[in-house]
């Protein structure tokens, strides 16, 4: 209802106005833009771009840096940059790093670009400590008759005040089936999903109405300006103090008013489309499975669902600040439609790049096992 | 017609007028020029900066926007004070926010003193009896906001005669009264204002639903209404009871009704407004010893919101369904004020009292929806989310104007506020202080320093006034506005002039910044974290160069200003306000060339409002997919923005003290229009430029009044 509000408004305003061009100051430069989220616990790589200055001529083609230019340190020790699709990517250059020693709590990341006629440009993180799991519960509850599974994740100690968390949740849904030409001709087959889901919050449409940002903030992991879409990645929902009841956090994984319909209301999509967590494994497919090729199967005549088993995951992660905060303004940014038309503040960009743009912001994870779910009756 | 013959007998109208007129205005021209004079004492002999009183006849006469005159946009034109947005009732002043300024009417604190989204000011300027508006050095009697303190009293009632007046302008129709309720004791004055566009539009639409051929009706309308009421009485010379009431409200509403399928309605609508009322009692105890005590009850409110029905059925098919959404704001206060005014002797004149107001604080949104299909159970489901907050805000003040010489007068005061609510306790001592140096019978200097604390915030996500806008109280998340100002200068009154030379320095602190989602609804639950909390800063110098005569008066008021805010979470270094114009000129004139003819100009001019553009543009895959950064707020500035007013008050005498007056207003003469929002935009060589869009044309109104 309010998008069609905004839009209305909007051009009812372009409908009466007149254009009155002006010139811009030029108060930008161009600028190295680089991303890159050390995480304890995984590997993650270097991003980075030109950002060109808005009020000056566009200059989109030139490379900003060299590789050789590029310098990760951990802790003081250096590692290997090499340059993954220096030709394929148009002013999207992605590093990788070898040889980096290993992120512990605490250790400092540190990252400098020489520029290639634009300014240097450097940064440092902390990775911070990784959280702690005590306990995960499923709990089975019945909401104004929707089934709801309520997940109680309860870390080792209360959560202070600034200290900021994110979530992810998985569910693996493994159907075992019996199927064939007859009863006695076939075999089983076990097909595993695993998708992301978004940790939902029982809500009503009134509290999805009341944007408490802090309760509904949901971002893709590497959710930067140069992710080629912009909830590319499973969702994480950005916690803080604020959400935690001392050292627990409670969410629900199938409720039926819960933040995809918040998403829905702005066409955030991306919470909503079950995606591959990009740090899982895929569990090891049975031989023959998936196979492509050759001449289309004839479907089954005879198919029994054995079983129907979900598991699910839950990934904690740690943030610094600077995580918090850039993936909060990437988050907002995306309400941006009314600020562009001078009637709102905008959302603005978080850096903490000295001399260019972007993000080097530290992060740790811990991830739980596989948790059984309820049995869902077999039909 | 052709144009110049109307402006031939529109010349031969006003010229009978103003022959017919001629001596019944000897009488008012001397009273006129004993008043001028004797504000322009008081603003030399009164110790404090950054004061102007407006009395009421001058605030009832001018240019009349809409034919409506405007108590807020004649402040507007005031140096240090930047107007917002075009057309808009905003007042920032000295650098502020627009939401801490302190409007009293009759000492009750207004939370909403607008109509329709901001294009008119509450203030009824019929029933206005004077304004005081401060700008700096607020005295101790005044707190709990930042920025200014605009101090409205409305006219006692004539004890002995029955006065009135009505008028119809462009859009709304105004009627005032007053007179004896019990002769020489006991008054009245009313005040009336009311909207008529929806007069207009309800028939129009009736007609156009009925000639429209299908069964769909299309209904919507906007109307808004003010009263303003005083009753007087005097028990004696000593002692004297006053009621107030004001009540305004606002409704705008659009509806569609469909018969295809049995019934479809969908009703979207707004209603906000304001009542207040207070009964002041004045005793004097003494000619040195005087009192005022106060009570009053307040409240703002808005609801908006939509309801939805469908109920059709299609053989054994049937379906009814409802659906509704409100948001309602409210904020309500009750309270007292308690105020003396001592004359110990020669050398002081001391003001003491006590405040106390009780504030409620609610915002809620509610949704409800139920189906029923049959062979379905029934669906309903109803929720409201917000919660009430309640504080309580009491204070102590006490100030001494202090003659230490005939030359040097010192008004120190200080004054303790205190403001609590749920487990937050806040107080804040606010030391005040205003010197006055009086060099020549004809000149002055003058120096204030005062703290100020503002514990109710405003909860808006946009730069225009909606009625979703609410107000919460502080709390941990979102501690009390304080500010501090120093303010200085020159003030001279050489014959017919009056020229002052101001200056201010303002700090401000805790002050709060939007930063979330963007939406007409601003959050409810945890507000404060949608929230930036930063400082502000703001210095600058006035010129205000004024000549009065009877025949011509002339204003020439001039600002250079700068603005700034820190906000460290989303910038690391101060920026220019949205509001920073660097300079600001208003040339205000009124002449009198007959009796009965006033004719006015004023012609505004401010640099350009400042504007938040992307800084980099970040593409991907060659133009494939491209970002705009937003690095650094309000980067950009607007075009200059100018425009110039005209109009004239043209009353004709009937005879028995009754009169017709009429108003020409033309905002925008020259129908420069100016920019009012702005975006990037490419020119022909793919280059990146500011593509500002302007809104406002030129605006003609006329408005024909009785006065009895």
């Amino acid at each position: 209802m309010k998008k069609y509000v905004h839009i209305l408004l909007l051009l009812a305003l372009a409908a009466v106005s007149c254009e009155i061009p002006f010139k811009l100051d030029d108060v930008s430069e161009p600028a190295i833009y680089v991303q890159y989220l050390p995480c304890s616990g995984a590997q993650n790589g270097i991003k980075i771009g030109y950002a060109s200055p808005a009020f000056g001529k566009a200059d989109m083609s030139r490379r900003p840096f060299n590789v050789s230019d590029v310098t990760v340190t951990v802790d003081g020790v250096k590692a290997a940059v090499e340059e993954l699709n220096s030709e394929e990517a148009w002013n999207m250059h992605t590093l990788s790093l070898t040889g980096l020693p290993e992120l512990k709590p605490g250790s400092e990341v540190a990252l400098s670009v020489k520029g290639n006629g634009v300014p240097d440009v450097h940064s440092s993180t902390v990775i911070p400590r990784k959280p702690v799991l005590k306990s995960i519960e499923l709990i089975e509850e019945t909401v104004d008759t929707n089934s709801v599974l309520r997940v109680v994740v309860k870390l080792d100690k209360p959560v202070e005040e600034g200290e900021y968390y994110g979530i992810k949740a998985y569910v693996r849904s493994t159907t075992v089936t019996l199927q064939g030409k007859s009863m006695f001709d076939c075999q089983t087959d076990t097909t595993v999903i695993v998708s992301s889901f978004t940790p939902g919050k029982i809500a009503s449409y009134a509290d999805l109405n009341s944007l408490d940002l802090d309760n509904y903030t949901s971002v893709g992991y590497q959710n930067g300006f140069l992710d080629t879409g912009l909830f590319s990645g499973s969702a994480m929902t950005l916690l803080s103090q604020r959400q935690f009841d001392g050292d627990t956090y409670t969410f629900y994984a199938n409720s039926f008013d819960s933040f995809d319909a918040f998403e829905g209301m702005f066409d955030l999509n991306g919470g909503e489309i079950p995606q591959t967590p990009p740090d899982f494994e895929w569990p090891e497919e049975e031989e023959g499975e998936g196979e492509e090729g050759g001449e289309e199967e004839e479907p089954p005549t005879f198919y029994m669902v054995l079983s129907f088993d979900h598991e699910y995951r839950v990934e904690i992660y740690r943030l610094t600040d600077e995580f918090y905060n850039y993936a909060k303004a990437q988050y907002l940014s995306t309400f941006n439609m009314l600020s562009n038309f001078g009637v709102t503040p905008p959302n603005f960009t978080y850096s903490n790049i000295s001399g260019g743009l972007g993000i080097v912001a530290g992060l740790s994870v811990v991830s739980s096992d596989w948790i059984p779910g309820p049995r869902e009756e077999e039909e | 017609m052709k144009l110049s013959r109307i402006l031939l007998m529109l010349a031969a109208v006003l010229a009978t007028a103003a022959n017919a007129s001629a001596q019944e205005y000897e009488r008012r021209d001397t009273l006129e020029t004993a008043r001028v004079t004797a504000v322009k004492e008081k603003m030399r002999n009164t110790t404090q900066t950054g004061l102007m009183r407006l009395d009421g006849d001058k605030l009832r006469s001018g240019i009349a926007v809409f034919g409506t005159p405007d108590i807020i946009k004649q402040l507007q034109m005031l140096p240090g004070v930047a107007a917002g947005n075009e057309l808009m009732s905003g007042l920032y002043v000295h650098g502020g926010d627009g939401n801490d300024n302190l409007f009293l009417l009759d000492g009750v604190p207004l939370y909403n003193i607008t109509h329709f989204g901001g294009l008119f000011s509450s203030f009824n300027a019929d029933v206005v009896d004077n304004l005081d508006f401060y700008k700096s050095g607020f005295p101790a009697r005044y707190g709990g906001r930042l920025s200014s303190v605009v101090d409205v009293e409305t006219s006692e009632g004539d004890m002995n005669e029955y006065h009135g007046h009505a008028s119809l302008g462009l859009i709304d129709g105004r009627l005032q009264a007053e007179g004896p309720i019990i002769k020489g004791t006991t008054s009245f004055n009313v005040g009336l204002r009311r909207s008529w566009l929806d007069v207009i539009t309800t028939p129009a639409l009736w007609y156009a639903n009925s000639k429209n051929g299908v069964n769909t009706n299309v209904n919507g309308a906007y109307n808004m209404t003010d009263l303003n009421g005083r009753i007087t009485h005097k028990f004696s010379d000593r002692s004297k009871i006053a009621a107030n009431v004001y009540w305004g409200r606002d409704k705008l509403f659009a509806g569609i009704k469909n018969t295809d399928l049995g019934a479809l309605n969908l009703d979207v609508g707004s209603t906000w407004g304001t009542l207040a009322t207070s009964v002041g009692w004045n005793y004097d105890f003494s000619k040195k010893l005087r009192s005022k005590l106060l009570g009053y009850y307040s409240r703002s409110g808005s609801d908006v919101g939509y309801g939805f029905e469908v109920d059709t059925s299609e053989g054994d098919v049937s379906l009814r369904m409802t659906m509704s959404d409100h948001n309602v704001c409210t904020v309500g206060d009750a309270g007292i004020k308690y105020d003396w005014d001592w004359l110990p002797n020669d050398y002081h004149h001391v003001r003491f009292g006590l405040a106390a107001a009780y504030h409620h604080y609610q915002v809620s949104r509610s949704y409800e929806q139920t189906r029923i299909i049959p062979g379905m159970d029934p669906y309903e489901d109803a929720k409201t989310t917000g919660e009430p907050y309640n504080a309580f805000e009491p204070a102590l003040y006490l100030e001494d104007e202090i003659f230490i010489t005939y030359n040097f007068t010192l008004n120190a005061g200080l004054r303790m506020s205190m403001f609590t609510t749920g487990k937050h306790t806040w107080w804040h001592p606010e030391p005040r202080a205003a010197l006055k140096w009086l060099f020549t019978h004809w000149g002055c200097f003058k120096l204030s320093y005062t703290r100020m604390s503002q514990y109710s915030h405003l909860v808006s996500a946009m730069y225009i006034e909606l009625p979703t806008n609410s107000w919460m109280p502080s709390t941990s998340g979102a501690g009390p506005m304080m500010s501090d100002q120093i303010a200085g200068g020159l003030y001279f009154t050489p014959g017919p002039f009056k020229i002052n030379l101001e200056g201010w320095y303002k700090t401000m602190d805790n002050m709060l910044t939007y930063n979330g989602a963007n939406a007409f609804y601003p959050p409810i639950t945890n507000w404060e974290t949608s929230f930036t909390s930063g400082s502000g800063k703001s210095y600058g110098l006035e010129f205000e160069g004024t000549y009065e005569s009877p025949k011509f008066d002339f204003s020439a008021f001039y600002t250079l200003s700068w603005s700034w805010r820190q906000f460290d979470a989303y910038y690391p270094v101060p920026f220019p306000d949205h509001y920073d114009n660097r300079h600001k000129v208003n040339l205000v004139g009124t002449w009198r060339p007959m009796k009965g003819l006033s004719v006015f100009f004023n012609w505004n001019y401010h640099s350009g409002n400042r504007i938040t553009l992307p800084t980099h543009v970040i593409a991907i895959g060659e133009h494939a997919y491209t970002d705009m950064l937003f690095q650094a707020p309000y980067n950009s500035k607007l075009p200059d923005y100018h425009r110039l007013d005209v109009g004239a008050d043209l009353v004709t005498p009937l005879g028995k003290g009754r009169s017709l007056d009429f108003n020409i207003s033309i905002y925008n003469v020259y129908n420069h229009l100016n920019a009012s929002f702005a975006m990037l935009d490419h020119d022909e060589n793919g280059e990146y430029i500011g593509m500002a869009y302007g809104l406002v044309p030129i605006i003609p109104t006329l408005s024909v009044g009785y006065r009895f």
